[in-house]
């Protein structure tokens, strides 16, 4: 083969770098949360697949060494050594993620793998943490904030725990969307688990596969961990504001002069000049320190924060000065409350003439409250006025600073409707307090007619914070939309109680109301606290208890109607009613368990909507737990990313590498552990050895917690079927039983390298096309669709723009969402030639045979590789070889060898296009047993290969090909073409068994027509023996020879 | 007769001994046993074959009923040569000797003997095989002369003297000679309507015989009706259902012989015999309860309305049978006892007796 040989140099410059997190992203789908059995065929696929790739990639022919020993029960080494170009030191912490990930998503060409996406979340994600703040995910993880979440215990209490990782992942192209009856939301990559209730019970359920019969965890509450540290005032100040405290300074200065000699000398110790420091003495209230100066003197003087603080209270600048509190206190939380609700702030910010905030609102008892809390805090007199056109009336003061310290505590200046967001170091339930009363205050409402508390805000971010603040006192709300306007709900007497006596009106009217609606109110809980699915536990508890139906406490819920919900009230006097009943100290599981639900911290709420969207924004979000398993993000408990592999690959031995890039240099030896704060690999030893008798390679060493199996889907079977799609490929396997392996090379022909090719215009999905637009390096956007895919022409272009209806110059990275989506309906209108095919590489029929005659035992054999074909704009082949016969069992259904790009695919063969090709073929007109629409029956073994730049797998688990139908023909079509060739040998065989079955009969009978003869007519046995060579030899001369050959055959 | 036997399956065995050693195909020769391949001819009254044969030539797919015609052949030479008698089952048996020749189930052998017997046109008894079951019950006005087992004086049997019991009709009949006063033989299908007419002594009223054939009349009991009815040239009457099976199975065999034994129906009939009751139009005349006729009976009626030579032939048949589909239903003998239990022997038969155009041939 006339490649070029490449080097290891060479090759890493071609390295992406792929983070530690997708690696285990992708890994975490394969290997199910906790397989040890998937974690050993996981980790040595992923480095035979790199091993394989390597070698190609520099034209040697591969051979691979792969030993498995066990160290302990559960534990195993492994070892792959392969004859590559070996790795560079630079290179080793990408190819460790690499060597495991094996492969590069990036661009559309034919080699093992594919791209990998996770479980995880939008950035916008609300996750409360343990201290009572609730934080953005994108803060938390991109901050590595170290910090307790809530997480569900195995009882269904809300407990905290401690995260352990956290992952920040390319987005994939749709996320799906999840609303609940109580309002609340969420957006999840489809894969990503949240805890249900439905029918079957308790279950981590996918988020695409949520239906509407489910119904999902909130939590009831939280219970916070509050540091009761006490928030100066002065740290919400800009650096730049000036302290007015004369004597503190004066006597500041005189410390430092003491300190330093002269004046000069302090102006060489700070950074400030001699006569900013003389100025500051005289006494001209515009000349006075910033907050920044005095810092830096307190500390150098090591004068303590309380005495800096307890000094810093009267602040401003350009001589105008304010008083403010020392600290946050219940006061100032109500101003920002009442500013956050009615508030007004000017924008922008004007230093010199000071900037208005304003509160309006036509309730005098609280626009008098706004007058003395300024007074109060800020020693500043507002002034009312009216509005020109009798809109209302309001208090307006005009304060710079105030304007700033409320902007630094998250509510901005002008129209604060969508930017509204108050700053989590505020997020504290005694501060919340105060907080939530004057927003209530202001907004909220009480309705005596519905019996509810509900609070009108148009801001979604806000809205949802709230909600979740209203969570810490344990009031649980919900959020109903009308029209543009949000309004968040409190109901039910046990809410709407908590919310009277944590937080309440000053209000008097609506405190009154408040109380009204308590009292009126006979139901205990909302809507939404109504226990979905326990009418199944309750009757088995009733059959146990052997109660007499009258006694029972409520005797409607024995009826297994559909009604599956219950009332808390109802199911709660049913509980006890039970606990009565029972021993106690060996309770029946469903009592466990309906005691369980009743105490625990998650309420049971309906999904209302459950739908996949396009996502177009970069990056996704995730944490893993330190302790259990889940975390509550936007008040639903959602499954957390697994770390199994990551544990099992970090058994506390560092993974080791063996690496030789050239037969003249020596060999390098590697230790490699793995950062777990940052997840990045970390090369911990590196050593100059001899590796004699080795031209270039690497070897791997690595400790893992897995199991070993046989059968149908071990690490045996794994490289068995590699070993059949690999013909070029010796593979030396010493499995943990000390047992070696060998499966010879049938070919020294290495397959052709594939070609990379741009996507084409029918394959593309909108959030791609939308990243691609933002990124490409070609501005206009005719040149972007002639570069950026594969078979656009200029008149192409130019068509679909016309249809798109674009401007060919327009740039690309300005075209809107909707533009967007008429260029992808426009390329789907428009007819464009398909993809080149020869970026796929088919193993080729007689490889296929090769493969198959050397691991299958069997008696006939054929392949098939079809012409290649195109879906969504992906050319792909297909590849059929089918095997008969030999010590293959016949009573069986066909053993089925799927293969996508030369990987053997082991899991959801149900789920797979390749099954469905063969369940969708007659297989009874090529002579085998098939019951309906079944996998047929036969000594029979199907193999499929699927060769494209873009497989499409149905799942990112990359277990199952999607169900395409036009992947679906040509399997069928390739298998077709095989099973012909299979029933004309299999007819041929059974006419060959008729035919010895006929010749066994003259063996039999014969002789029974001599013996009747002899006796009839008394003959002697010469002549008896006549008769049956005479008959055998005329009878025999009328059969035909059937030949099995199987060349004769083909 | 017995020294004919031997002689004709000698022949058989040397004709395709010597044909095997020419080098040519050996075939064996016999009728086709079916009612497509026999005749009726009203003046001859019995089925008769037609020439129709079939040909079994030696090949590998008829390799083993060959064998095992020719075995069964040279067994019946052998008990034919020794005096001996064998019956069917016990043949069945004996073929479990021959290996892989041997019969699975009875049945395989039945249908070799059958093939057997007509190839060679004699009867099963000539071949020293004989029949398991029974031939029939008789009580009634006749004396049964036969011949002691032992001491071969004759003995002679009355059969009025059996109480409520009957004679029995032996295996073989020919020996066998009557004396009899009785008017007519009254032939009845049913062993309870048998036991009636016995019980209440009706052969003395009537002055006759009655034999119970329980189902389709045997060979023996056949063969003993026709020497009765011809050495004493008395009638003889038949007392059925009235259904297809009674009609086309019961009556027609009794009366013209069957299909399956065409070779020999020429002894094994009774062509004087007539069809007293009950037929189609007395289920109108005596309204009696009726069954409606299942599917099987209606593909039996007019499979016999197509087939059925005799029927064919009989105007007077095919119209009764036709009425009979026609009324689609079928009453049993003892449906009578719907008018009291005793209104057969008071009523009914004294009744039919008497009117002769109530008879069907």
């Amino acid at each position: 083969m006339a490649q070029t040989r490449l080097n290891a140099e060479d090759l890493a410059k071609e390295q992406r770098s792929i983070s530690i997190s997708e690696f285990f992203l992708k890994n975490k789908h394969l290997l199910g949360f906790d397989n040890p059995r998937k974690a050993l065929v996981t980790t040595i696929k992923e480095a035979v697949d790199n091993s394989l790739d390597a070698t190609e990639q520099i034209g040697v022919t591969p051979e691979i060494k792969i030993k498995v020993t066990p160290v302990s029960a559960k534990r195993f080494k492994i070892v792959v050594e392969d004859n590559g170009p070996g790795i560079v030191r630079e290179q080793i912490p990408k190819i460790f993620a690499k060597l495991l990930y094996g492969s590069k998503f990036d661009k559309l060409k034919s080699t093992r793998g594919q791209q990998g996406i996770g479980i995880c979340m939008t950035p916008d994600t609300l996750i409360p943490l343990g201290d009572g703040k609730v934080l953005p995910i994108k803060e938390i993880v991109e901050n590595n904030l170290d910090n307790d979440l809530f997480v569900l215990a195995p009882d269904l209490k809300l407990g905290l725990g401690r995260i352990d990782r956290f992952w920040k992942i390319p987005a994939p192209p749709e996320m799906v969307k999840i609303k609940t009856l109580g309002g609340n939301e969420i957006k999840l990559t489809p894969e990503n688990p949240v805890l249900v209730r439905n029918a079957e019970g308790f279950s981590w359920k996918e988020a695409k596969e949520i239906t509407k019969e489910d119904y999902i965890a909130i939590s009831r509450k939280l219970g916070t961990n509050i540091k009761e540290e006490k928030i100066p005032l002065v740290d919400l100040l800009n650096k730049d504001t000036r302290i007015d405290n004369k004597p503190f300074v004066d006597d500041l200065l005189l410390k430092l002069r003491d300190k330093y000699g002269t004046w000069k000398g302090v102006s060489e110790r700070f950074p400030i000049r001699v006569d900013q420091i003389k100025g500051w003495r005289k006494n001209n209230i515009r000349r006075r320190p910033k907050k920044r100066d005095i810092e830096l003197f307190t500390k150098d003087l090591e004068i303590s924060r309380k005495e800096f603080i307890d000094n810093c209270t009267r602040v401003g600048r350009l001589g105008n000065y304010i008083n403010i509190p020392k600290y946050v206190s219940p006061e100032f939380m109500r101003f920002l409350g009442l500013i956050s609700g009615d508030g007004h702030i000017q924008a922008p910010i004007k230093t010199r003439w000071g900037t208005n905030i304003s509160f309006w609102n036509n309730d005098d008892k609280l626009q008098n409250g706004f007058k003395n809390l300024v007074k109060k805090l800020f020693n500043i007199d507002s002034s009312l006025f009216y509005h020109s056109k009798g809109r209302g009336k309001m208090h307006q003061f005009s304060s710079s600073l105030v304007a700033e310290i409320l902007n630094n505590c998250g509510i901005p200046s002008g129209k604060k409707h969508d930017k509204f967001y108050l700053k989590e170091f505020l997020q504290r339930k005694d501060l919340l307090r105060p907080y939530l009363q004057a927003l209530y205050d202001c907004e909220g409402s009480v309705s005596l007619e519905r019996k509810t508390v509900s609070f009108m805000i148009r801001n979604k971010k806000m809205i949802k914070q709230i909600q979740l603040f209203l969570l810490q006192f344990g009031i649980i709300s919900r959020i109903n939309k009308a029209s543009s306007d949000l309004r968040i709900i409190i109901s039910s007497k046990k809410n709407v109680k908590k919310f009277r006596d944590e937080i309440g009106f000053t209000h008097s009217k609506r405190a009154n109301e408040l109380n009204v609606i308590v009292d009126a109110m006979k139901k205990e809980n909302s809507k939404i606290e109504k226990i979905p699915f326990v009418k199944k536990q309750i009757i088995k508890l009733k059959q146990q208890l052997s109660v007499p139906h009258k006694e029972w406490p409520s005797p409607h819920l024995l009826v297994d109607n559909k009604r599956h919900t219950i009332n808390f009230e109802t199911l709660q006097s049913t509980v006890n009613f039970c606990m009565g009943k029972v021993n106690l100290k060996r309770p029946p599981l469903e009592l466990q368990e309906l005691y369980c639900i009743l105490n625990s911290d998650v309420v049971w709420v309906e999904v209302t909507s459950s739908e996949i969207f396009q996502y177009n924004k970069k990056f996704v979000y995730d944490l893993t737990m330190k302790d259990g398993n889940n975390f509550l993000a936007n008040g639903i408990l959602v499954h957390n990313s697994a770390s199994s592999l990551y544990a099992q690959l970090t058994t506390g031995k560092p993974t080791k590498i063996t690496s030789k890039t050239s037969s003249r240099k020596k060999a390098h030896y590697f230790e490699l552990h793995i950062d777990t704060k940052n997840n990045e690999p970390e090369i911990i030893k590196d050593l100059e050895v001899d590796w004699p008798d080795k031209k270039t390679g690497t070897k791997i060493e690595i400790e893992l917690e897995a199991a070993y199996q046989k059968g149908q889907r071990s690490i045996d079977e794994y490289l068995k079927q590699t070993a059949i799609v690999n013909p070029h490929l010796y593979l030396i396997y010493r499995n943990p039983e000390k047992k070696t392996i060998h499966y010879p090379r049938v070919t020294n022909k290495l397959p052709k390298e594939a070609k990379e090719i741009k996507p084409h215009p029918y394959g593309i999905e909108l959030g791609i096309l939308i990243r691609m637009l933002k990124e490409s390096k070609h501005k206009k956007l005719k040149s972007f669709l002639m570069k950026e895919f594969c078979r656009v022409s200029s008149r192409v272009a130019d068509q679909i723009l016309e249809k798109a209806n674009l401007e060919p110059n327009a740039l690309s990275s300005r075209i809107a969402r909707q533009q967007a989506d008429n260029v992808l309906h426009a390329m789907r209108e428009t007819k464009i030639m398909s993809p080149p095919s020869d970026c796929v590489v088919p193993i080729t029929q007689k490889l296929v045979l090769k493969g198959l005659k050397k691991e299958v035992d069997a008696e006939f054999y054929e392949a098939i590789t079809r012409p290649p074909a195109v879906y969504r704009g992906y050319p792909f082949i297909i590849e059929a070889g089918i095997a008969y016969g030999g010590n293959l069992p016949a009573d069986q259904q066909v053993r089925v060898l799927r293969f996508a790009n030369r990987v053997p695919l082991q899991y959801q063969p149900g789920a797979c296009a390749v099954t469905k090709g063969i369940t969708s073929t007659n297989w009874r007109q090529y002579g085998l047993s098939q019951s309906g629409k079944n996998l047929p029956i036969g000594p029979v073994v199907i193999l499929l290969h699927i060769a494209s730049v873009w497989v499409p797998f149905t799942s990112e688990s990359k277990e199952a090909i999607a169900q395409y139908p036009e992947i679906i023909k040509e399997m069928r079509l390739a298998l077709q073409e095989c099973g012909r060739k299979l029933g004309k040998y299999i007819r041929k065989k059974k006419r060959a068994q008729v035919e010895a079955k006929h010749k066994s009969y003259i063996q039999k009978y014969l002789p029974h027509i001599a013996i009747g003869l002899k006796e009839i007519l008394t003959l002697k046995d010469t002549q008896e023996k006549r008769i049956i060579t005479t008959l055998k030899k005329d009878l025999e001369k009328t059969r035909p020879n059937i030949n099995l050959d199987v060349k004769d055959v083909k | 007769m017995a020294k004919k036997v031997t002689d004709q399956i000698e022949e058989q065995a040397r004709n395709i001994y010597s044909k095997i050693l020419k080098h040519r195909k050996p075939k064996l020769k016999s009728p086709i046993r079916s009612l497509q391949n026999v005749s009726y001819d009203e003046k001859k009254g019995y089925f008769e074959l037609q020439g129709k044969t079939k040909e079994r030539t030696l090949t590998v797919n008829t390799v083993k009923t060959f064998a095992q015609t020719l075995r069964m052949m040279s067994l019946s030479k052998q008990v034919v040569d020794t005096n001996d008698i064998a019956t069917k089952r016990e043949v069945y048996y004996v073929s479990k000797n021959w290996e892989d020749a041997k019969f699975n189930e009875q049945p395989e052998s039945d249908t070799v003997m059958d093939d057997v017997e007509a190839m060679l046109m004699v009867n099963r008894e000539q071949l020293g095989f004989i029949p398991e079951e029974k031939g029939g019950e008789i009580a009634g006005e006749l004396i049964v002369i036969d011949k002691d087992p032992n001491s071969g004086e004759d003995i002679e049997i009355d059969c009025t003297k059996f109480g409520s019991g009957a004679y029995s009709i032996p295996i073989s009949v020919e020996q066998l000679k009557f004396k009899t006063k009785a008017k007519f033989v009254l032939v009845i299908e049913t062993a309870g309507m048998f036991q009636r007419l016995v019980k209440h002594g009706y052969y003395k009223t009537a002055n006759c015989i009655l034999i119970s054939m329980g189902g389709v009349p045997t060979r023996a009991c056949r063969r003993f009706i026709r020497r009765l009815s011809e050495s004493m040239k008395i009638p003889v009457f038949a007392f059925v259902d009235c259904d297809p099976y009674g009609v086309s199975s019961i009556y027609r065999t009794l009366k013209v012989g069957s299909g399956n034994a065409a070779h020999i129906n020429k002894y094994f009939c009774v062509p004087n015999a007539k069809f007293l009751g009950v037929t189609p139009e007395d289920i109108v005349k005596y309204k009696l309860p009726t069954h409606k006729l299942k599917d099987v009976d209606i593909k039996r009626a007019k499979d016999a309305l197509k087939n059925d030579p005799f029927i064919r032939s009989h105007k007077e048949w095919k119209r009764a049978i036709e009425q009979l589909i026609k009324m689609g239903v079928r009453a049993e003998q003892q449906a009578l006892a719907a008018w009291g239990l005793n209104y057969v022997i008071d009523k009914y038969l004294p009744e039919k007796l008497k009117n002769s155009k109530s008879w069907l041939p």
